[in-house]
């Protein structure tokens, strides 16, 4: 009985070690542990051996080799199946650099992205957006902001006007007075939106441009605060340290007005055609509130003060993509617009 | 502005200075410059020279031998080319308005050099002949030893002068370099008039004060016609005139230096002169040899009833100054901006005067000017002289303006500790007067600074601030309270619908001009009802106020077409009416015709709004039967509501469409006024939801073909059962097993309860109940 079951011990041993899939490993164990098997049989039959001794003997050791049997079938059975789920993986490799088949990608304006981006700036500063009209009387554009009847100021922006006796607005301005009327100071606001020239088109004079207009609003408001306001929106805007200049400019709705350059960014201040070789870029006209501008919007000019800025939102998209013709802003071309994703 | 560097250095020295330098500053703290013309790198190797011998070659042209540096043989074919005349000449080498001279051939004979018309020399406009030079000058000489040829010019923006009358001239900016380099400002020297005081006035009457301040008046005789010094000739020119002759050449030459415009008249057509406005519409021949219209109430000049000027803008043709001219009237004046600048719009005619009245002059010029023009003409003609004592009638309106203020507003409105003496000795350097109270100063402006320019205390905060420097104002944040924007429902729903349409509807955000296009609308048929006009147009095509966004979408759709076969294209814009502005948003979807293209665009289109509106409310949008619209088919479209008030429209385009393009697509267009969605509010709730398991009950109803879906489906939902946690529709099916009078139209229940499992018979009793329902309403499962 002892050969025998080393017989069946060693059988299981070359089978095992030639068993390649977890399917092999399943049927030895079936051939060799299951109901029909050897070792079950010799199991059975021990009962026929009449020594007590001989038959405690014999159950042990068959009961060993059953065990040292299962154990080998487990470890095998785990060597197999990872190799299988390997082999299965390597027969699956994929090209990763198969190109995909993408849908139509929808895109914004780049106004509306630059815009957000600078309005996220201000609101950040305590900003509040307001709106105004495109179509608005002269009282807003022009007398609200101390531009009377026939001010040479008048001819700088050259006005659309409209049979029902209204202009186009000529600068989001219009909602200074605008919103003087509604809130009371300390008034923070930003007026974004279009605005129209009436000047012939070409690649850097478009009829209609964004503009982002800027008030604020309190006591003791001075030029020193400026600067340092406009100093850093504009960092934040282009994302580093500007260098920016101020130098006299005249606009009837501050006193004193400025027009603030920024170090041109394409020539880095050398000079280049961009910046006319003056290595500057005229940005954005600011300046103190006039205090008749004040009195229309019935805030004491002897109490608060302020200052207001003008950006140039067309300008800065334009700036900000290097794109050199205006006209491309509003003509609704496909190969212009979904760049803007 | 063109600005010698040259003349400046009359008035102030800034010899020692470099161009580029002096343009910076005044950029900084005055006037914006725009660049600088240096004439050394135009012209070069320019001489003055005799001409020693002449030889005719042929019937035009000269063989000269030409002293200069040296003697050079030149071909000339100037008419006045001739022996012992001095010129100007270019040396082989020279350079003429940037082209080099070499040695050529001029008419079979070789030439050295040139000799030059004025220009040619770039010293007038003058190309009939040679230029001539008066006899003193030695040949030889390089040009810049004689006049101020080698001069810089920085151009000067004019826009940035608006608001500053005191710096249209020479001596204005002088002051301002003076007051920005610390540098004495030179006197401004002008013809003494005492000696002259014995004679008698010369008659003038100002008849509308209001409209000419002061009048001052020169009649002057002995005058000969003649052209003008070589180096008033170079300094006109530099500063943009042509110089025509001695007495046009120095009003203009005075008008450069001063910003005050003369007029000089033949003295033979004036004896009297009256300033007054014209009564009537009149026809009137100006000196450029136009017949102009000029309306009533226009200020004119003349010689007692007859004009002879359009006071301020422009002379007459008839008392114009002629090469016989022996004797002339000189007109210095002062006249009102506002009606010189209405009367150049009403002309169309700007001048280099008009421009200068515009800005409000200082009457205190008027008799400056006069005596300025006596006393540079009595300089280069000592034989002139005065017939009549130099007459001045003047009203002036203006006094100089008084600032009250004090040392502490003008800091603190600065933001910088400027000490006392620095303000005070800036708004000195400017002219102006200051006196000191303790803090408080009492500032009286220049005269040149009180027509309009200079007027209250942020006036002088600004001359203190642009003098010292805005660059030496050390930045400081204000100091505020700390507040929170208020919130703006426009901006947000805008950007929320924008982000929606572009990254979940893959559509493509367009930016437009509010006004139509009327060649376009008109090749599509289409005519805005009552829209608004332009008074002005930016060109005949673009005449009206956009009414509604439809032909603008539709014209980018037609230009995109001829690249793309299917986009979805939208915008937030302008739509206008005579006296109302809303903002709309308008989508337009463009495909490749197929079957029922135009129905799927219809609910692509329908979902899309649904979706939008659920976005900002958690409501849906609802519609009715369309209203009529041109461009819409009415077949396939409906209306948009907003509390049962139409409020846009959505639909496939008229087929009319379809036969002006090429490509067979399907267009849809849906525009909708954005008060709908501003003023959506969304409430913010959450429900529990069920923890126990939910059955899903599909029902697939008949329904006829001609009742309409939203009745039907009224009837369906008017079944009310506890357990009905949602509805969808999952399919629509129309065939052959139904027959061809029926939809079916399956309904996806969701049945659960928030306390318990269901059980079979909740499922049986729901199903056995809504059946009935269906059979009350006369409807049958399929
Ligand atoms: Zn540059």
């Amino acid at each position: 009985m002892k050969k025998r079951l080393n017989d069946f011990h060693n059988a299981f041993l070359s089978e095992i070690e030639a068993a390649l899939t977890p399917e092999q490993v399943r049927d030895i164990e079936i051939k060799y542990l299951g109901k029909k098997s050897d070792i079950h049989l010799m199991l059975k039959n021990i009962g026929t051996i009449e020594n007590p001794d001989e038959k405690r003997e014999m159950g042990k050791i068959i009961n060993s080799t059953r065990n040292e049997i299962q154990k080998i079938i487990e470890e095998k059975r785990e060597i197999v199946e990872k190799k299988s789920i390997e082999r299965k993986i390597s027969e699956n490799h994929m090209d990763w650099s198969m190109p995909v088949f993408s849908a139509d990608e929808g895109s914004l304006h780049p106004v509306t992205i630059v815009q957000r981006e600078v309005e996220s700036i201000l609101t950040g500063m305590g900003f509040s957006i307001v709106d105004g009209p495109e179509m608005e009387t002269e009282y807003y554009n022009f007398e609200a902001l101390n531009i009377p009847k026939f001010h040479p100021a008048r001819d700088m922006q050259d006005t659309f006007h409209l049979v029902n006796n209204m202009i186009m607005r000529t600068h989001t301005s219009n909602c200074q007075s605008r919103s003087m009327e509604k809130m009371k100071p300390p008034l923070k606001i930003i007026a974004p939106g279009k605005c129209f020239r009436y000047e012939a088109l070409d690649a850097s004079h478009e009829t209609a441009f964004y503009q982002i207009e800027g008030l604020l609003v309190d006591e003791n408001i001075n030029i020193s605060n400026l600067i340092a306001v406009m100093k850093i929106l504009l960092s934040e805007i282009f994302r580093r340290d500007v260098k920016v200049r101020l130098r006299p400019g005249y606009f009837p709705f501050v006193e004193p007005g400025f027009e603030l350059d920024i170090n041109c960014l394409i020539c880095g201040g050398a000079g280049c055609r961009t910046c006319k070789n003056s290595g500057w870029l005229e940005l954005m006209p600011c300046g103190m509130v006039h205090p008749n501008v004040l009195r229309y919007g019935n805030i004491d000019p002897e109490k608060y003060n302020g200052f207001a800025f003008g950006l140039g939102l067309t300008r800065l998209v334009m700036m900000r993509y290097g794109i050199a013709d205006i006209r491309l802003l509003n003509g609704g071309d496909l190969r212009f617009l979904k760049q803007f994703r | 502005m063109k600005i010698s560097i040259k003349w400046l250095n009359d008035f102030v020295k800034i010899s020692d200075l470099n161009p580029e330098e002096i343009s910076a500053l005044l950029t900084m703290k005055t006037a914006e410059t725009e660049g600088i013309y240096r004439k050394s790198d135009f012209y070069s190797g320019i001489m003055t020279a005799k001409i020693l011998k002449t030889v005719k070659t042929d019937d035009k042209h000269f063989k000269c031998t030409v002293l200069a540096d040296k003697e050079y043989n030149v071909i000339s074919g100037a008419p006045n080319t001739k022996e012992g005349l001095k010129t100007l000449f270019v040396k082989p080498g020279g350079y003429l308005n940037e082209i080099k001279i070499a040695e050529k051939s001029v008419a079979g004979e070789v030439s050295s050099g040139m000799l030059l018309s004025g220009k040619e020399a770039g010293i007038n406009n003058d190309h009939s002949k040679l230029f001539e030079l008066d006899e003193n000058f030695q040949a030889g000489l390089d040009i810049s030893e004689i006049c101020d040829y080698n001069d810089s010019i920085i151009e000067i923006d004019n826009k940035s002068l608006t608001h500053r009358p005191d710096l249209w001239g020479i001596y204005g900016f002088a002051r301002e370099i003076s007051a920005i380099f610390k540098r004495p400002l030179k006197n401004f020297e002008v013809f003494d008039s005492s000696s002259e005081e014995s004679l008698p006035e010369f008659p003038i009457e100002i008849r509308d004060k209001k409209l000419c301040y002061r009048y001052v008046g020169a009649a002057v005789k002995n005058i000969k016609i003649v052209q003008s010094p070589i180096n008033i000739q170079v300094r006109l020119f530099h500063t943009g005139h042509t110089p025509k002759n001695i007495i046009v050449d120095l009003t203009n030459y005075v008008m450069t230096e001063l910003g005050q415009p003369l007029h000089a008249f033949d003295r033979n057509h004036i004896e009297k002169i009256v300033v007054d406005t014209l009564k009537k519409e009149t026809v009137y021949n100006t000196l450029d040899k136009v017949k102009r219209t000029l309306p009533s109430n226009t200020l004119m000049i003349q010689n007692n009833e007859k004009p002879v000027a359009v006071a301020g803008i422009i002379g007459g043709e008839d008392s114009e100054i002629s090469d016989s001219t022996d004797s002339i009237f000189l007109e210095s004046a002062t006249f009102d901006a506002n009606h010189v600048r209405k009367s150049t719009v009403i002309m169309g005619l700007r001048t280099d005067s008009s421009a200068r009245f515009e800005k409000s002059l200082d009457p205190e010029n008027a008799l400056k000017g006069a005596l300025r023009f006596l006393y540079l003409l009595k300089k280069i003609h000592p034989e002139a002289k005065l017939t009549h004592k130099v007459t001045d009638i003047n009203y002036n309106p203006f006094v100089r303006n008084i600032i009250h203020t004090d040392y502490p507003f003008i800091r603190r409105l600065i933001g910088e500790r400027l000490d006392n003496q620095t303000i005070k000795s800036i708004l000195e350097s400017l002219e102006f007067e200051v006196k000191e109270d303790g803090e408080s100063v009492t500032i009286t402006a220049p005269t040149f600074r009180s027509t309009k320019d200079i007027s209250i205390r942020e006036d002088i905060v600004e001359e203190v601030s642009r003098i010292y420097g805005f660059d030496n104002i050390t930045p400081v944040l204000p100091a505020q309270k700390i507040s929170v924007p208020e919130k703006n429902k426009m901006n947000e729903t805008d950007n929320i619908l924008k982000d929606i349409l572009t990254y979940s509807f893959s559509m493509n955000e367009t930016d437009s001009h509010p006004w139509y296009d009327n060649k376009f609308n008109k090749k599509i048929s289409y005519k805005p009802q009552s829209p608004v006009e332009f008074k002005n147009p930016i060109s005949n095509d673009n005449t009206y106020l956009r009414t509604s966004m439809l032909p603008t979408m539709l014209k980018f759709a037609f230009e995109n077409l001829k690249i793309y076969d299917s986009f979805s294209l939208y915008e937030i814009g302008h739509i206008f009416s005579l006296n109302s502005e809303e903002r709309a948003l308008a989508i337009i979807l463009v495909d490749k015709k197929s079957k029922k293209g135009d129905e799927a665009q219809f609910f692509r289109l329908k979902s899309i709004l649904q979706n939008l509106s659920r976005r900002l409310t958690h409501e849906d949008i609802s519609f009715s039967d369309p209203s009529p619209h041109q461009m819409i088919n009415p077949s396939i479209s409906a209306d948009i509501l907003l509390n049962k008030e139409s409020c846009g429209f959505l639909g496939a385009l008229h087929p009319q469409i379809n036969s002006l393009l090429d490509k067979k697509v399907n267009i849809s267009y849906c525009e909708i006024n954005m008060k709908f969605f501003y003023s959506m509010a969304k409430t913010e709730s959450f429900k529990m939801f069920s923890v126990y398991p939910q059955t899903l009950l599909d029902f697939s109803i008949l329904k006829p073909k001609e009742e309409f879906y939203s009745d039907f489906y009224a009837k369906v939902s008017s079944f009310k059962h506890s357990l009905i946690k949602d509805i969808k529709v999952i399919s629509v099916y129309e065939g052959e097993n139904i027959g061809s009078n029926h939809q079916s139209i399956t309904y996806r229940f969701t049945i659960g309860s928030n306390e318990r499992t269901l059980s079979a018979e909740d499922l049986t009793d729901f199903q056995s109940k809504f059946i009935s329902h269906l059979e009350s309403n006369n409807y049958k499962l399929r």
